[in-house]
């Protein structure tokens, strides 16, 4: 048996969150991660220890977590909803799995669907820094957003062609902090119109914490076949590209007329 | 080797056919007709120029015009009539 650390005070129950999140592991019954997993890999813990995951664990975290309460297995048990995983990578568009802020897509109605928020504490959108206790709006922006995006490929455009993702608005309210503990994603289909170009897909995303409604983000987006795409961008560019060089062509005219003069 | 009444018919028909797909109001197109008001936003303009590449071979886009320059329905014609002349008399 090990002695109960000022974190988790109440040693039948522990969440683990990820060791940056150090405003929130003030919280009595929080514990870092490593400090868990240091105690599961030498069985240092209490008969019954239930742990809930928080947010903020990598790949291998989970996977060790996973392995090692099972090994414990009954002394320790994990909280439903159990040990996450995180959506398939390319689905979500990311290059880098620790990217990845959701878990796989499930289908809970017609056009309705689900995930768990699934945050690596060394997410591109966290790398910089962290205030206070809570997850940062912007970390909940790319989580809707690649959750519309795992929606959309998985469940209604499932062609082999490839395709584009362009925002047309995205408006977002925040109704309660978002702390590094379990949470779901709710995604609602609004609107759906095909186009020439691509359907056009109007949706929206809420956040939870349990029964608690943290925020909603609404958007917009179409996606488009990539042909369509790059040819829109390439005439845009090029139309860029010749509409600056004649603004320096001109800036340039009345200077030189100016030396001549002179 | 397509005439310019060819060409000019051709484009007209792919706006319209683009037109009518995206539930647009579809015309009688003259020529004179400014594009940016033919209903065509700047995707559908891509899709209408990948459309007329595959009918004609060229895009006129790539290197000799600049589409804010195309100012009407028989401007844009007009790109394709002359990049497909330079091209047949590149080819002699």
């Amino acid at each position: 048996m090990s002695r109960p650390t000022a974190q988790s005070a109440s040693p039948d129950a522990v969440i683990a969150v990820g060791d940056r999140f150090e405003d929130f592991l003030v919280n009595r019954g929080t514990v870092p991660v490593s400090d868990l997993l240091a105690r599961l890999r030498s069985g240092d813990v209490p008969e019954g220890l239930a742990v809930g995951i928080g947010q903020g664990l990598s790949d291998e975290q989970l996977a060790e977590i996973r392995t090692l309460t099972d090994r414990l297995a009954p002394a320790v048990t994990v909280a439903k909803p159990g040990v996450p995983e995180r959506a398939q990578q390319r689905l979500t568009h990311k290059h880098d799995a620790k990217n990845v802020l959701i878990g796989p897509v499930g289908q809970t109605g017609e056009h309705r669907f689900a995930a768990d928020l699934v945050l690596d504490q060394h997410v591109e959108v966290l790398e910089d820094h962290l205030t206070g206790q809570h997850i940062p709006a912007i970390t909940l922006l790319e989580a809707a957003r690649q959750f519309w995006t795992v929606v959309t490929e998985q469940f209604y455009v499932t062609g082999p062609d490839r395709t584009r993702f362009v925002i047309g608005s995205v408006g977002s309210t925040f109704h309660s902090f978002v702390f590094p503990l379990a949470a779901t994603l709710q995604y609602e289909l609004l609107e759906l119109t095909r186009t020439p170009v691509g359907p056009v897909f109007k949706c929206r995303i809420s956040i939870h914490h349990g029964d608690t409604l943290a925020s909603v983000i609404d958007a917009e987006y179409r996606v488009i076949p990539e042909q369509f795409s790059v040819k829109q961008e390439k005439i845009a560019a090029r139309q860029a590209v010749v509409a600056e060089l004649t603004r320096l062509r001109d800036q340039a005219a009345p200077a030189m007329s100016g030396d001549q003069a002179a | 080797m397509l005439t310019t009444t060819d060409i000019t018919s051709t484009v007209h028909e792919q706006i319209n056919a683009l037109l009518k797909e995206a539930d647009k109001p579809v015309r009688l197109l003259t020529g004179d007709e400014p594009l940016a008001r033919i209903g065509l936003n700047s995707l559908l303009l891509a899709r209408l120029i990948i459309q007329l590449e595959m009918e004609f071979g060229v895009d006129p886009f790539e290197e000799d015009y600049v589409i804010s320059d195309v100012r009407t329905v028989g401007a844009l014609a007009d790109a394709y009539v002359e990049t497909l002349a330079n091209l047949a008399a590149a080819t002699v």
